[in-house]
């Protein structure tokens, strides 16, 4: 792919991807456009490179959640060499106040899920993905997809406090 | 992948989807401004007090390093901050060698510690 349809791409799936990113930073807008502007540029400056093994969303939705992953770890080390610096209290190690309070019935309960079990749920429901493609997006086995699937779906229906087929 | 049965899932996922999608910035502003640059860092009072005290130490090194500019001498005017180690106030003792009537008799002092006389 060339750079022109690589941002074609990005531009037809940025609404989802947006959406996915906003999943991974936890609702905290300002944190979900950065790491979605990261993950343009490393898919565009060719630090993230498609293959082709996959579908690109699949592809871009691993960028986003990589990118994430590093963002969380590289704030968290920040915080924490700071809060020892200053020996400020251990509140500044939560997440920042900009998390956007997203307090619909669906949140309270997907808040009572693993993070895995969240993300694989997400991407199946939320983004038509099958347990397969949420797998490569994760870079997790397909076997442990499955497991997260299931177990995550059952915790989540009890959590609504619905039925359980 | 998921079945039929999920359909109450899967609108509830879908609904919180659009509602975010709505809230995403435009595409090419996003991607606009990662061409000219990422949004400035959040930077914390405690961040600016070390960046102040770096900046500092940093100035005062410099200073220190080019506060007296040392004229360059030739290697035969040179003296090694040492060489008063190497001044001698009695240069005479060097000079001269000792005679071997110099040299104290000991024969006493060594019969004395074993318990005889000469």
């Amino acid at each position: 792919m060339n750079r022109e349809e690589l941002e074609s791409e990005l531009e037809r799936l940025h609404g989802a991807s947006y959406a996915w990113s906003l999943s991974c930073c936890r609702g905290d807008r300002e944190e979900a456009e950065d790491v979605l502007q990261e993950s343009y540029l490393k898919t565009l400056d060719g630090r993230a490179r498609f293959a082709g093994g996959s579908s690109f969303k699949t592809f871009l939705f691993g960028v986003v959640r990589r990118t994430a992953a590093e963002r969380r770890r590289r704030t968290w080390l920040h915080r924490l060499a700071l809060a020892a610096w200053s020996r400020g209290p251990v509140e500044a190690l939560h997440p920042s106040k900009s998390i956007e309070a997203r307090s619909s019935r669906l949140e309270g309960a997907l808040a009572r899920l693993a993070a895995r079990q969240r993300e694989v749920l997400d991407l199946v429901f939320a983004h038509d993905m099958t347990v397969e493609e949420a797998a490569r997006a994760l870079g997790i086995s397909t076997g442990s997809a499955r497991v997260h699937y299931d177990r995550g779906k059952k915790r989540l229906r009890q959590a609504l406090g619905g039925h359980q087929p | 992948m998921s079945p039929a049965g999920d359909d109450d899932l899967r609108r509830l996922f879908e609904e919180r989807r659009t509602a975010d999608e709505g809230k995403a910035p435009p595409f090419r502003k996003l991607l606009g401004r990662g061409r000219s640059g990422a949004r400035p860092a959040r930077i914390g009072p405690a961040g600016l007090a070390t960046a102040a005290a770096a900046t500092l130490a940093l100035a005062v090194s410099l200073a220190l390093f080019h506060r007296s500019p040392q004229p360059a001498i030739s290697i035969e005017e040179w003296k090694a901050p040492t060489d008063f180690l190497l001044d001698f106030s009695y240069p005479s003792l060097l000079d001269t060698i000792p005679a071997p009537e110099a040299v104290p008799d000991y024969s006493l002092l060594l019969a004395t510690e074993k318990g005889t006389t000469p």
